[in-house]
């Protein structure tokens, strides 16, 4: 079923890099692996506001995760130009409508996302925002929707909290580093945040090894949603 | 690309030397290639013989704790924590396999950074070089060894030290057959076998082998030519038997103590170790003498054969070089301790004993009571390695109202010469006056009773400090009953007043130790040692204060020194054997830094100035320092001493 989607999708007319990109799915998916063995990707995304529909992004950073190692030769981080300037978000991100970090074009900086992320797992705090702007800004660019499985360390925090946590479903990336000792340091900068994330998701599924979830296909099992 | 997570890395790390020495744009360079690894406790990061891979460890987060392993035995090396650098081996040679095994021990974030880079730097940055070279090279972090307990270095099988040359823990080349001869042997047959073989001894043995008696040139010189028995008598007749006997795998150290304990010079090594199984040979004091020349047994004849004073010095100031020689070797604290307490007990017996030779050449004879010369303190607990202050007392059995003074006078006077012959030999006087010619503490045993009694029924600040002092005595000349029944009765008084083990143990948390020892050194304020360490109050006392109370209310009778009570602690408690271990280690290492910066500067070793310390000394210090708190603690609880305060 999926082969004949993919098919399907790869008949369009979609710029090569979507095509290199979603290629990269043609083969089955195998998640009856060791939680150790997979690679994950950890990523988060700056924009100038959360209406992912309108608001575009600003940065993103990313990391790779496989048995417990981030190695940091192989991390990312763009800058991304962009016309929208929202003050009220640049408040909270610091990024300056002329800052001094490089910027790349919002399609170069997909092309490399895509290339950094691969076919692998991504993880994310609150990450279907991260994700819907990311949809949006490649549809922008020509291609479709992002085709990697994702995981919400919000969502692994709540499985191992229990159903209390179920209807508050905004836990903040703040009060979990708190919860976890997990030293903050460049809070709301895309590559920061991502390595926050990337320490704490570690950290939850060490929580979560000892309660016997060890394969990937059981950290992908949770069905509870943000929204 | 941007470099927020190197940044972060760099921001961290350049805190910490070796790599604060390192420029920004280096080690921004080295902060790229870096690996970050989380780890949950017991996590192995790497075990002792692994071959070390190319890239070594910093901690970020969390501690690692390294271990030495051997047999079943883990001993703890370090603990690592925040900036701490460890698993360097790839640093100085990576063909060589790792000597320790690191364990994580709390929840760890771990940076590994790769050596190639490293080493680049280190060849050009001479701070980097530098830095490595003082702190680490001497041991690949197991510069420990030079203070850490003995163990640890000797059971890693000599990989460390290539210069491994301390006698006392080697067992003795047992070549020679021993020469032997059986009971029906005429003393003269005997004496021609001896001859023969150009021994100065022969073994009786019967029909299987088995040792059981043996005669030595003396007992031919002393019992036939001078004595009572014909060279045609048999050799039953003089023998001295039964034998004392060892196993071959007995060290050096072993048979000098054995020796010097049943005051021989042969011993007989058998199969099994004991007199029942086939003699495979025979090791005499001479075969020890050969092995290694400055030798405490040759020490403890000197002593007994001295004839004043200044002869014990002598001898007492060789034993001093003789330490300084253990320590060097790093051989066993315990080793050590035995052997010098034992020089220093034989040194009081021969003050002892010549003084009342002296005083009953002016006829002053000895009075007919038993009576007993008592060690307190450090030389009391058996742990006296320097020459301190002495401390000591006497007790005599009671006597007629009429009787006491005379008795009391003599003790007085041969108690206020022995002081004196002592202090020739390097014992200072005690500046508390604590010594045996004080009338108060030269007592009949029914005073001493009383005097334990008032001190545990009412007990003051004064008397808890008195009771730290007294309660450590040991026996050292004339009858061992007395002080046998002192503390029979301390015991049975304590069983009457628990309640003044909670003074001792509140005594016990008046020094707290100094965990930030690390970065901020805890040092006097004022007086004569501003600004200098003082490792007898703040790290020695705790303990020994700790171990004694806990000792006293566990009810172990006889076991005076610190690490003997801690590893008896560790046996009787299993729940907190590896704390009462560690407390053992610790007072162990403390000792041994301590003699050390003694003989280095030539003083008690009491006080010394942090900056003298490299870090690698810091660290040891330090991680003797935490389970001093833990101690405390459980004093606090165990005692109730919340209400004190």
């Amino acid at each position: 079923m999926i082969f004949n989607f993919l098919k399907n999708k790869t008949s369009k007319k979609y710029p090569e890099f979507w095509k290199n990109y979603i290629s990269l799915f043609e083969e089955k998916q195998n998640y009856k692996i060791p939680i150790s063995q997979t690679d994950f990707v950890i990523i988060d995304v700056e924009s100038t506001g959360l209406a992912f529909k309108k608001d575009k992004i600003l940065s993103v950073g990313g990391l790779r995760i496989k048995n417990n190692q981030i190695d940091v030769s192989n991390t990312f981080e763009i800058y991304l130009e962009q016309d929208e300037f929202n003050p009220h978000a640049a408040l909270v991100h610091g990024i300056l409508k002329k800052s001094n970090s490089e910027k790349i074009s919002e399609q170069d900086g997909i092309i490399k996302f895509l290339k950094f992320i691969k076919n692998d797992i991504i993880v994310g705090h609150s990450i279907s925002f991260d994700i819907s702007i990311i949809n949006e800004t490649i549809n922008r660019n020509g291609g479709s929707k992002l085709l990697n499985k994702s995981i919400d360390t919000i969502n692994l925090y709540k499985r191992i909290k229990g159903e209390d946590y179920k209807i508050d479903s905004s836990v903040s990336l703040d009060t979990i580093s708190e919860e976890f000792k997990i030293t903050k340091s460049d809070r709301h900068n895309a590559a920061g945040d991502a390595l926050i994330t990337a320490i704490l998701f570690m950290k939850l599924i060490s929580k979560l090894k000892k309660r016997g979830v060890t394969e990937l296909e059981s950290l992908l099992k949770n069905k509870r949603t943000l929204f | 690309m941007s470099n927020t997570i190197p940044h972060r890395i760099y921001d961290f790390l350049k805190e910490h030397p070796p790599f604060s020495f390192i420029s920004k744009e280096e080690l921004l360079r080295i902060s790229k290639q870096i690996i970050i690894i989380y780890s949950e406790n017991n996590d192995v990061i790497f075990h002792q013989g692994e071959k070390p891979p190319s890239f070594f460890y910093v901690v970020r987060e969390g501690a690692v704790k390294l271990f030495n392993e051997f047999k079943d035995e883990k001993i703890l090396i370090d603990v690592c924590d925040e900036g701490d650098i460890f698993g360097i081996r790839p640093l100085i040679s990576a063909d060589q396999p790792y000597t320790l095994t690191a364990i994580v021990s709390e929840e760890a974030l771990i940076y590994k950074i790769p050596a190639e880079l490293f080493l680049e730097i280190m060849k050009v940055n001479k701070n980097v070089e530098n830095y490595f070279t003082s702190s680490f090279m001497g041991g690949i972090r197991n510069p420990y060894s030079k203070y850490s307990k003995q163990k640890v270095f000797l059971d890693s099988q000599i990989s460390i030290n290539d210069n491994f040359n301390f006698s006392e823990i080697q067992t003795i080349p047992i070549s020679s057959k021993p020469i032997t001869c059986g009971i029906e042997t005429s003393i003269k047959n005997a004496a021609l076998i001896m001859k023969e073989n150009k021994v100065g001894s022969i073994v009786i043995v019967d029909e299987n082998q088995k040792p059981i008696g043996i005669i030595t040139d003396r007992d031919l010189r002393n019992k036939v030519v001078a004595g009572d028995f014909c060279s045609d008598c048999k050799i039953e007749n003089i023998m001295s038997s039964p034998v004392i006997s060892s196993d071959s795998n007995a060290t050096v150290a072993d048979l000098q103590i054995l020796m010097i304990k049943n005051n021989i010079h042969h011993i007989c090594i058998t199969e099994d170790g004991t007199i029942n199984s086939r003699m495979i040979g025979m090791i005499s004091e001479h075969d020890i003498l050969v092995l290694h020349g400055n030798n405490p047994s040759v020490f403890i004849r000197e002593i007994k054969r001295a004839q004043n004073s200044n002869q014990l010095n002598q001898i007492r100031i060789k034993t001093e070089q003789l330490l300084k020689k253990y320590l060097q070797q790093e051989i066993s604290i315990t080793y050590i301790t035995r052997i010098i307490t034992e020089i220093n007990n034989a040194i009081n017996i021969k003050a002892i004993e010549l003084i009342i030779s002296e005083l009953s050449k002016t006829g002053n004879d000895l009075p007919n009571v038993k009576w007993c010369w008592l060690a307190l303190g450090s030389q009391g607990r058996e742990e006296q390695l320097l020459r301190s202050d002495q401390d000591n007392a006497l007790v005599f059995e009671d006597v007629e109202k009429s009787e006491y003074e005379k008795s009391k006078n003599y003790f007085l006077q041969l108690a206020k010469d022995v002081n004196d012959i002592l202090k020739d030999c390097g014992f200072d006087y005690c500046p508390a006056n604590v010594m045996a010619s004080n009338p108060k503490w030269c007592l009949s045993l029914n005073e001493w009773n009383k005097q334990f009694e008032n001190w545990i029924y009412i007990p003051g600040n004064k008397e808890v400090m008195y009771s730290t002092i007294f309660f450590d005595f040991q026996p050292i000349y004339g009858n061992f009953e007395l002080a046998e029944i002192m503390a029979d009765n301390i015991y049975q008084t304590l069983n009457n007043q628990e309640s003044f083990l909670s003074f001792l143990a509140k005594n016990a948390l008046e020094n707290p130790p100094p965990l930030s020892f690390f970065r901020d050194f805890m040092v006097e304020n004022n007086g004569e040692h501003k600004n200098e360490f003082d490792i007898k109050a703040r790290a020695m006392m705790p303990l020994v204060d700790g171990a004694r109370v806990l000792t006293l209310s566990a009810r172990l009778k006889g076991i005076n020194s610190t690490i003997k009570r801690f590893n008896k602690l560790a046996e009787i408690e299993p729940e907190n054997k590896e704390l009462f271990e560690q407390l053992a280690d610790a007072y162990e290492i403390i000792i041994r830094f301590r003699t050390m910066q003694g003989l280095k500067h030539n003083n008690s070793g009491r006080y010394f100035k942090p900056d003298e310390l490299n870090k690698m000394q810091r660290l040891i210090l330090r991680n003797c320092f935490r389970p001093i708190k833990e101690l405390q603690q459980i004093l606090t609880v165990r005692f109730n001493l919340k209400m004190f305060r």
